[in-house]
């Protein structure tokens, strides 16, 4: 199974990167590619649990429904850190990891990476 | 390509990444105004062979189409170009 590697480094209200990505993880998922996102710097705020933006899409609710189709993500724990994000406030089945660890397996495991960010 | 083509300078960039292979712009977001302005799509048109929009992003802005050659792709389309079409993505 060919899989897709998703980088992510905007927050989650600062801008529609984070749409782009679960949008493009979905459409991968649906067409039965693996998909992984990893998110650092802003990207981080993809995984905090309770969003609830009032008038725009909820990626973290439409992440939570990805997981159930496959998705894999995967947050920096020292950008968390630096934004008070801690264990235990992630989306239940996201994971707070590391850039050395999670995306350099993504990156080395992957056939395509795709990077939202400007 | 995300950002839009008043704010987008990288054209040198994409010329040369895309050389000697087939390239592709695929446009999301404020990229997409790229095909509601002749002059700026032409000049993205100039450094690479196909260029393609991203649907919710151009249908969201309402916007006439100034590129007819610019193909508008939903996410599943966009998948495959990612995927299948092409070898490399980088964001611009």
């Amino acid at each position: 199974m060919k899989t897709m590697t998703i980088q992510v480094r905007t927050g989650t209200m600062m801008n529609m990167d984070t749409n782009v990505a679960v949008k493009l993880a979905r459409a991968a998922l649906d067409k039965g590619y693996g998909v992984r996102i990893f998110g650092y710097g802003e990207g981080v705020t993809l995984i905090k649990n309770g969003q609830d933006p009032k008038r725009f899409p909820n990626v973290g609710n439409e992440t939570i429904e990805l997981l159930g189709k496959g998705l894999e993500v995967v947050v920096c724990e020292t950008c968390c850190k630096a934004r008070g994000i801690v264990r235990g406030e992630e989306i239940e089945g996201t994971k707070i990891g590391s850039l050395t660890n999670d995306l350099s397996r993504f990156v080395t495991e992957s056939d395509r990476m795709v990077t939202i960010a400007r | 390509m995300l950002k839009s083509p008043h704010e987008f300078t990288g054209y040198d960039l994409v010329r040369s990444m895309g050389e000697g292979a087939p390239s592709a712009a695929l446009l999301f977001e404020d990229a997409v105004l790229f095909a509601a302005n002749a002059k700026k799509g032409k000049e993205i048109g100039s450094v690479v062979k196909d260029v393609y929009v991203i649907k919710d992003d151009w249908e969201a802005r309402g916007l006439p189409l100034a590129m007819p050659g610019f193909k508008i792709v939903d996410y599943s389309e966009a998948v495959d170009l990612i995927m299948e079409r092409f070898e490399q993505t980088i964001t611009v």
